[in-house]
């Protein structure tokens, strides 16, 4: 699950700095996309506070099953 | 004033090696954990780097996650079984099957997911832990950190106790973080252990305070009539503390720079 959480970020993250467009590489369901979107800022926020990456990690992934749930 | 702390750490020091000398030591040490009375995870000025559009949604899961850790922390207790020679840290608190409360979330914040090995006579500190998907077993020394001894003392479960402080250095996608942590250690239990993987110290720490969160001592048995039997983890990826954060730096990378 982690896993694909992270694959799915990492996709996130890699579209926002690259002219790919997002129809062709994700599910464009707009719940998905702001929960996806949503644990990328949680993880970071976390971080800022001085969180470590991997408890960081965790949360926003945890973060991320609640709003998928939440948006079923 | 530099004699007194050179009399003292020498003084410390001839009580560890009494102490050492004079008992073989085990047991087990129940920690729970006590959150400050100012907690929280909203930091306004943390917030403005968020994009205005995401946070109100940031806010409002901060305040779930301040209310998700008051909620689980009194739940949490991590047990420390040891000898002369090693010990080991892991939780005893019953894992959620589902997730949904958040008891793991917030065992994973406070270091009681998964475990910590500790061998004094190899001074080799393992850490076995799921992290991004895999098992890792993460190697350390045990003496690596590095305290500072004072003479400022309290009574600990009526043993005495020493304060002494160190930094926890954390580095992440945003940067190097530093948080002090203040450990309280009984010279009288000659075991150099504590909580969250944190040792070092000549002697058992009965109480230790890392940022807002406090690691004390609820049930303490020594010396137990059936034998204290430590396995060693074997299982996990094995890598170096450097190994492990590099993989979570990667982890992040792509995406955590947003507020530098």
């Amino acid at each position: 699950m982690k896993k694909l959480i992270l694959s799915m970020v990492f996709v996130f993250a890699f579209v926002t700095v690259t002219p790919i467009s997002a129809n062709s590489t994700l599910n464009t369901n707009t719940a998905y996309v702001d929960c996806v979107a949503a644990a990328f800022y949680y993880q970071s926020y976390l971080e800022s506070l001085g969180m470590d990456p991997e408890a960081a990690n965790a949360a926003a992934d945890f973060q991320y099953t609640l709003c998928i749930s939440n948006n079923q | 004033m530099k004699n007194i702390k050179y009399f003292f750490n020498i003084f410390v020091a001839i009580l560890t090696v009494y102490s050492a000398t004079s008992q073989n030591i085990s047991g087990k040490a129940t920690y729970k954990i006590q959150i400050s009375k100012d907690f929280t995870m909203i930091n306004k000025e943390k917030l403005k780097a968020i994009p205005t559009a995401y946070v109100d949604e940031i806010k409002k899961s901060m305040t779930a996650l301040d209310q998700r850790i008051k909620l689980n922390i009194k739940y949490i207790e991590n047990n420390l079984s040891f000898n002369q020679k090693e010990a080991i840290y892991k939780s005893i608190s019953g894992l959620d099957n589902d997730g949904y409360n958040g008891l793991k979330e917030i065992m994973i914040m406070t270091g009681s997911y998964g475990l910590y090995y500790f061998n004094k006579n190899t001074n080799k500190k393992l850490r076995q832990i799921d992290a991004y998907g895999q098992l890792f077993l993460i190697s350390s020394k045990l003496n690596a950190r590095k305290w500072t001894l004072t003479q400022e003392s309290k009574t600990i479960r009526g043993y005495l106790c020493y304060k002494a402080t160190s930094t926890l250095v954390t580095k992440n996608s945003v940067g190097t973080f530093y948080k002090p942590v203040i450990a309280w250690y009984a010279p009288k239990l000659p075991v150099p252990y504590g909580p969250k993987g944190y040792g070092g110290l000549p002697g058992l720490i009965l109480q230790l305070t890392e940022g807002d969160f406090t690691f004390y001592v609820s049930k303490l048995t020594l010396n137990p009539k059936k034998q204290v039997v430590i396995k060693k983890p074997t299982k996990g990826k094995k890598v170096s503390e450097g190994e492990f954060l590099a993989i979570g730096l990667q982890s992040t990378s792509h995406f955590g720079k947003f507020n530098h």
